[in-house]
């Protein structure tokens, strides 16, 4: 039966729109810092990640329920005007660094490892054109895209690793501790704003149904992308082996790179390539969105959807400053860890506020 | 109908007869006579006939007008003409002379009271009989409506080789038949709507009641209200009217010529337009699915259904993507391609002077014309377009080392591909959009293919229909009879109740049990 639209997302739209805005993670660069830090063990890693970020996510969440509002109306809300402000724009400057680092590192990964003849530029910008003009539709219709792409992208994703299962060696995953349990609980804590966007996402629940919606659709979409990720990890250590996975700048690519069906089709890099770009133009999108909704709701503009065009400029101009992937790096470590502490003390600071409020207007009464 | 709005708008512009502006009838027989004679242009037109008759039973001159050519002269001679000439007495009734002949003398189906000179107008023009009587400011209109047409015959582009074979035709009347004879429900609503200003039309609206959203049904109501323009042919132009985005690449509402098919929408609360002169019914709001999906589907049995969605499931993307993937696979991406067929492809491609996007479009275009001269083409000199589109195009381009051969396949399999795509508006979209990707897949390869996808993916979810997203029920994802590119065994949808508004609770119960058809 036909019935006409309420604009808001329901649970599956959600779930899939976490799902590419953190599962993608494991597809990028982000693996090798995990390698790094975890060694053969950088797929336990994520599940620390899950573990850590929780303790924010369970302080957060009630509060969101008691007040039954996004995260940047809470903030508003527990820490008064002045305050507010400098924390949403703190926010936004997090997540524009993020963008911008991020979808430049994208743009290298696809150049390099695929158009090393295309002008680097030229496809940054193609690409931050197509996220504007997602963006642009609304927050609707990314998530909806996202819930019908979601289904390809995994679809590809398990014939991705069917298609190099003969090629793994599930003994290079030990010894399963790595460089052992407590360096690995230090760089989970330490590189776990990794996953810090389920925090930030949490500024959507304006746009959802109803909180229950949200919840439920973080939770699974979070689990799920912590276990693709690891899933990934896992299987880089197990088909390219530790030292030498090491040295890899972009792993998915390689494992797209060694993948083959059968004795025929030997080279289907380049269709996992258009599923990739798929995700991460979602990807982006979601960020591109979220940058704008932030920097209006920071403001306190209605309207932030004009803000998109301006911002898609903007990022492209400061993706375009670093020369190359390792002045990027180096950037991007940096963006991560200062994110991270932002992300894990947001929700405490915002409950200590709760408590503290609650309790002097409990003393007025 | 008479004194609504939308009538008295049309009437101002009618024509140059300013004296007709709500000009009531006159007591005399004959300045009635001499004023729709003026406006009907008699003499010069002869369009309009009248005929002048005594009539004993009231002892008064009489006038009947009619229309040539949109009556049925047998009906006036039978139930109007003759009843008046013979009728002498009647028993005792007294009352206005319009009730008096409607009950004891005219034989004819329905009749009304008029009044006034602009709905005499529309009565004519409609093929109706109007009847004037010396002395009275009042005339009967009385329904003779008969205009000439074709008989129901087969469906000529929505073929089914199991189900019913019956199409609609150019007369509004006979396509509400086909519609009522599938849907025999109480609660089936024909509303009438008028548009147009300088020729009104008549839109008829069809729906079910219990199960149509009450709010999609007013919205649709108001948006053929609103529309204004002199007239409107036809359905197609309707549709053109209706729509809400006029650029965009798909479509937003479907036509069928199958009555069976407007039927079956109806019950999944669609809502079903139909006009005179065109043999077409228009459904909305209308989703993705429904562009892809044929009545056949349902008619055949599990298996065989699902079969051939899965075969238009893959036109649809053979159709869209085959030509650029090819051009992405042998520009950029070549190591994907088995050796053997890649040295191939390089073997016949080495005599071909152009790089392959110009291959791919001297053989895209050529096929497009091809395809616009088969419809455009008389039929009498058809078989000529066989003998130059396969000998010329396909084996001569070749050999004059103008494509290579494997070109010809991809672009063979691409036509096949986007004939077997049922929906002739959204075949359009994909056959433009191929082109499209072709451009993208030339310059940026699969990042290109994967651009773009993504954004059309993006935009079909952010259409709408009616309010209704294009995409529903798959995102957003709704409860429905699963019947999108999969459907399920008939006796499941019996037993799934289709999706009705949670806060409607009565129409979901009703709904259930109307859905079992």
């Amino acid at each position: 039966m036909i019935k006409i639209s309420d604009g808001k997302l329901g649970v599956k739209e959600f779930t899939a729109l976490v799902f590419v805005t953190i599962a993608i993670k494991g597809t990028d660069t982000t693996p090798d810092l995990l390698i790094y830090a975890g060694m053969n063990a950088s797929w336990v890693l994520p599940i620390f990640f899950t573990v850590f970020i929780f303790i924010p996510l369970l302080i957060l969440f009630p509060l969101m329920k008691k007040h039954d509002q996004g995260l940047l109306e809470l903030i508003f809300r527990l820490a008064g005007k002045k305050v507010g402000i400098l924390i949403c724009f703190l926010l936004f400057l997090v997540i524009l660094s993020s963008t911008t680092v991020n979808s430049r590192s994208y743009i290298d990964i696809i150049n390099t490892m695929y158009y090393p003849l295309t002008p680097l530029t030229l496809q940054y910008f193609l690409f931050l054109m197509v996220c504007y003009f997602i963006a642009k539709r609304g927050f609707e219709s990314i998530g909806r895209a996202s819930s019908v792409m979601v289904w390809y992208l995994v679809v590809s994703g398990i014939i991705l690793l069917f298609s190099v299962w003969k090629k793994s060696h599930w003994l290079n995953l030990f010894p399963l501790a790595g460089p052992g349990i407590i360096p690995l609980l230090r760089d989970g804590a330490a590189y776990s704003s990794i996953f810090g966007e389920i925090v930030l996402l949490a500024v959507f629940l304006p746009f959802l149904r109803s909180y229950q919606d949200f919840r439920k659709a973080s939770l699974i979409g979070f689990g799920f992308s912590a276990f693709w990720v690891a899933i990934l990890c896992a299987f880089y250590t197990m088909v390219f082996d530790y030292p030498s996975v090491e040295y890899l700048n972009y792993p998915y690519h390689q494992l797209t790179r060694v993948a083959s069906l059968g004795g025929l089709i030997t080279h289907l890099d380049a269709i996992f390539l258009g599923f990739w770009v798929i995700a991460s133009v979602l990807h982006f999108s979601i960020y591109l969105y979220m940058t704008a909704y932030i920097f209006a709701r920071t403001l306190r503009l209605d309207a932030f959807e004009p803000l998109l065009l301006p911002l898609t400029g903007l990022i492209l101009l400061i993706g375009l400053i670093p020369d190359n992937i390792i002045t990027l790096n180096q950037s991007r470590e940096f963006v991560i860890f200062s994110a991270s502490a932002i992300v894990f003390f947001l929700p405490l600071f915002l409950w200590g506020l709760d408590r503290w409020k609650g309790r002097r207007q409990s003393e007025k009464a | 109908m008479p004194h609504d709005k939308g009538w008295r708008k049309s009437r101002a512009k009618t024509a140059d007869n300013l004296m007709t502006e709500d000009q009531p009838f006159s007591f005399r027989l004959q300045t009635n006579a001499d004023l729709l004679k003026e406006i009907f242009y008699y003499p010069t037109n002869l369009a309009l006939k009248v005929r002048n008759l005594y009539i004993p039973l009231l002892d008064r001159e009489g006038m009947v007008f009619y229309w040539e050519d949109s009556v049925d002269t047998q009906t006036i001679e039978a139930h109007i003409v003759g009843p008046l000439l013979q009728t002498k007495e009647i028993a005792m009734d007294s009352g206005d002379i319009a009730t008096l002949l409607t009950k004891h003398v005219l034989t004819a189906a329905s009749s009304k009271k008029i009044s006034f000179i602009q709905e005499a107008i529309d009565e004519l023009i409609n093929g109706n009989t109007v009847l004037f009587t010396e002395g009275y400011a009042h005339a009967l209109s009385i329904s003779t409506t008969s205009f000439e047409g074709r008989t129901i015959s087969l469906p000529t582009v929505e073929n089914a080789v199991k189900g019913p074979k019956e199409a609609f035709i150019e007369s509004a009347s006979v396509n509400r038949s086909l519609i009522r004879k599938h849907v025999r429900e109480h609660d089936l609503i024909c509303e009438l709507i008028t548009v147009g200003e300088r020729a009104p039309k008549q839109v008829s609206m069809m729906y079910l009641h219990s199960i149509a959203d009450s709010e999609l049904i007013e919205g649709v109501k108001k948006r053929i209200m609103d529309i204004d323009t002199d007239t409107i042919m036809n359905l197609s132009m309707l549709e053109q009217h209706l729509e809400e985005r006029p650029y965009s690449l798909f479509p937003s509402i479907l036509a069928t010529e199958r009555p069976d098919r407007a039927a079956s929408f109806m019950y999944e609360g669609h809502i079903v337009l139909i006009m005179d002169n065109s043999p077409l019914a228009l459904i909305v709001p209308v989703t993705f699915w429904a562009l892809f999906q044929t009545g056949e589907d349902w008619y055949l049995r599990w298996a065989y259904g699902n079969f051939i969605r899965l075969i238009r499931l893959i036109s649809v993307f053979v159709a869209l993507f085959t030509p650029s993937l090819y051009i992405a696979a042998v520009t950029f991406h070549v190591e994907m391609i088995p050796p053997d067929l890649m040295l191939a492809i390089a073997a016949t491609r080495e005599r071909v002077p152009f790089p392959t996007l110009v291959e791919v479009l001297i053989m895209e275009v050529s096929f497009e014309i091809l395809r616009e001269a088969g419809i455009r083409i008389p039929s009498v000199i058809g078989p000529t377009i066989g003998i130059l589109g396969a000998l010329i195009l396909g084996q001569a381009a070749v050999q004059a080392n103008i494509v290579s051969p494997i070109l010809v396949v991809i672009v063979a399999i691409t036509g096949l591909s986007s004939f077997a795509i049922p929906e002739i508006s959204f075949n359009f979209g994909i056959r433009i959009l191929r082109f499209l990707m072709l451009f993208v897949a030339f310059f940026t390869g699969f990042f290109g293919i994967g651009l773009l996808s993504t954004f059309l993916v993006a935009y079909m979810v952010s259409l709408k229909s009616f309010g209704v997203p294009f995409l529903s029920p798959m995102a957003p994802f709704q409860p429905s009879a699963k019947d999108l590119l999969y459907r399920p065994i008939l006796r499941d949808r019996l037993l799934r109740p289709f999706y009705a508004s949670p806060q409607d609770q009565v129409r979901q119960k009703k709904t259930e049990r109307k859905s079992s058809r």
